[in-house]
């Protein structure tokens, strides 16, 4: 049927070299909601068989309940969304028996949901919807009329609903296969953070052929300071994959908050896992690096070893045990971690198997690619070769994660210039980079204290005073000379005077811990300069 | 759907079970139904020759892993064989189910 196109809708496509565009993206439009359709389907139905009411109900996710969720006839039956358990009531019977019945008495004895016998009918016939043996739902038509439907009425009924069942399982798996695309890219494809220090790069490729594998990596900075690093590889496909993905790369998340040791988490994550699904399998690479940066403590879950790259070194693997996947073994087992010196211009990649796993190489010439392929740089270029050479123009049949991670190496170390969030949480990370920068330019501990809290303090009076909600930036500029620090704190926000009974101590302290403490403050905002001698200048 | 040919050889108390193809998520599910079936309590001894299997993906090893939780369960022996080298072997390292099950060249 050709419906007249609506005035509102889309302008005939122009004729042109490009026009096969748009087909193709009319081509692929958005489906109509499925209770649009399956509305649709029950107002002809009811029609059809001269039906007072056609409704059809689907099971829950689980499988032990029917809920009604589109109805010509009795639309409060979706409303309310009654559950019927499988097994009880005219539709649970059809359900759990999976053939057609015929109801000739209409009463709590025989009908599970009230609204139907309130609604005066007095005849039922229903028929499950089932496709390659699965059942997808149920199709029941009501009559107040005694006696109007037989089993003689079943036949025709089920040829309708054995179409339906089609649409539904269509339906599922389009649907599902669109959830997992989405919540994959939305969970893997993001921007790494920004630790000075560190760089980063990763791939994310999905199957072409079967579909999304539950692939991922993760890079995460901790209130400590710390970095973690997680690779892993759910042994599902689609939906259930993308699932289990999410749920363990979350729990490693909040487990990291607690414990520094990575095979603490990956035990966690194992009773987690065990706990929601007892036949999962996942494997997994995670690296924990110190606020230093200086070590990465390294546990591995059935999960391919990471490579490294040193400086003056050949790549290698890491010499850690492989304990068993997530999710295997009768009990949780106790599971290692190493530690592993990060020197300056250390390169280190984590990757899962669908990279070294290809059809047409060895899994041998596929390691000797990747370990000719990690050398130390950039780890955009590191990812860029790797995947060229291992993977090149060949198709993808098995997810692949790859993550590069490179400790830069020292360049310049007598200044550090960045930018922070002028909020509350910046604070930790001004300390860690402090923390780490103070003591290669010949700072005592007494010093980093000192500073650590002096600095702190004119970070927190702009981050408390500077910027409205909106919020704003906060720059800092830390020097060191042969035998002092000095560090430059300024803001583009205007300063309020100060509130609260905390108002004032700040610059008291700071003027007690530095030698130089001098406020700047103008129309363009606020600078704080601090200097403090050294009390053991290495030069 | 992959293809992989399972030949089941009983030994007295001993059941021999080899592998040929390709194991994935394809037909994991029907090899573990298969191979579960065939496998009585009262064996002591279970042998897995993956010498012919050509590749297993992380489907096919969360099989060999179940296979290996319910024969600990039964107190039945479990023996694999996977030739150094082969995809299978590589797998089995990788995965650290040679902590768990003794491997045979």
């Amino acid at each position: 049927m050709i419906s007249p196109r609506s005035e509102a809708g889309p302008p005939p496509v122009p004729e042109g070299p490009f026009s096969w565009i748009r087909k193709l993206a009319e081509a692929t439009s958005p489906r109509p909601p499925l209770v649009e359709v399956l509305h649709e389907i029950l107002n002809r139905v009811r029609t059809l068989f001269h039906a007072d009411t056609a409704t059809i109900l689907l099971p829950t996710e689980d499988g032990t309940h029917l809920v009604p969720r589109a109805s010509a006839g009795v639309p409060e039956a979706v409303h309310q969304a009654i559950p019927i358990p499988v097994g009880r009531g005219f539709s649970g019977r059809i359900a759990t028996e999976r053939t057609a019945l015929v109801l000739n008495h209409v009463d709590s004895s025989t009908v599970a949901n009230p609204l139907l016998w309130e609604k005066g009918l007095r005849n039922l016939i229903g028929v499950p919807l089932l496709s390659a043996d699965a059942l997808f739902g149920i199709l029941h038509l009501g009559s107040g009329q005694p006696g109007r439907y037989t089993y003689r009425d079943t036949r025709p009924l089920q040829i309708i609903a054995d179409d339906i069942a089609v649409l539904l399982q269509n339906h599922r798996s389009h649907n599902e296969s669109v959830a997992a695309t989405v919540l994959q890219h939305a969970l893997v494809d993001r921007q790494l953070p920004r630790i000075s220090g560190m760089e980063f790069s990763a791939r994310y490729v999905s199957a072409q052929s079967t579909g999304i594998g539950g692939d991922w990596y993760d890079v995460f900075p901790l209130p400590s300071g710390a970095v973690c690093f997680v690779v892993g590889d759910v042994a599902e496909r689609g939906y259930a994959a993308t699932m289990l993905m999410s749920k363990s790369r979350e729990a490693l998340r909040v487990y990291a908050l607690d414990h520094a040791d990575p095979a603490v988490l990956l035990n966690k994550l194992d009773r987690y896992i065990r706990y929601c699904d007892s036949s999962a399998m996942i494997t997994i690479a995670c690296g924990i690096l110190d606020p230093s940066l200086k070590c990465l403590h390294l546990s591995v879950a059935g999960h391919p070893k990471p490579v490294f790259t040193k400086p003056g070194s050949d790549a290698h693997l890491a010499d850690v045990p492989v304990d068993l996947p997530i999710g295997v073994g009768l009990t949780t087992q106790k599971r290692h971690s190493v530690m592993i010196e990060i020197p300056y211009g250390t390169t280190a990649v984590f990757y899962t198997d669908g990279l070294i796993d290809r059809p047409h190489k060895s899994t041998e010439e596929s390691m000797r690619l990747l370990y000719e392929n990690v050398r130390s740089g950039s780890p955009e270029s590191v990812c860029g070769r790797i995947m060229s050479q291992l993977i090149g123009s060949e198709s993808v049949d098995d997810d692949i994660a790859l993550l590069a991670v490179h400790r830069q190496n020292f360049q310049n170390p007598s200044t550090m210039d960045f930018e922070l969030d002028a909020v509350p949480e910046s604070l930790t990370n001004l300390r860690v980079t402090l923390r780490r920068w103070l003591p290669t330019v010949g700072a005592s501990e007494d010093d980093i204290g000192d500073l650590l809290v002096a600095v702190g303090e004119a970070a927190a009076n702009t981050i408390e005073h500077a910027y409205g909600p909106t919020g704003g930036v906060l720059h800092v500029l830390l020097e060191a000379h042969s035998d002092e620090i000095r560090a430059t704190i300024s803001d583009t926000g205007a300063w309020r005077s100060p509130r609260g009974e905390h108002g004032g101590r700040g610059t008291e302290l700071m003027h007690r811990l530095c030698d130089v403490v001098r406020v700047d403050s103008g129309t363009d905002g606020t600078t704080v300069v601090l200097h403090k001698q050294l009390s053991n200048p290495t030069e | 759907m992959t293809e992989v040919e399972i030949d089941f050889r009983p030994e007295g108390d001993t059941l021999g079970i080899v592998l040929c193809g390709e194991i994935d998520l394809s037909n994991s599910e029907s090899v573990r139904n298969e191979i579960f079936a065939a496998i009585s309590n009262d064996l002591t001894l279970v042998h897995l020759d993956l010498a012919e299997l050509h590749r297993i993906d992380s489907a096919g090893m969360r099989l060999l892993f179940a296979l290996a939780e319910r024969l600990q369960l039964l107190r039945v022996a479990y023996l694999v064989t996977a030739p150094p080298g082969s995809r299978p072997r590589h797998m089995l390292e990788r995965t650290g189910f040679d902590t768990l099950v003794q491997i045979r060249d």
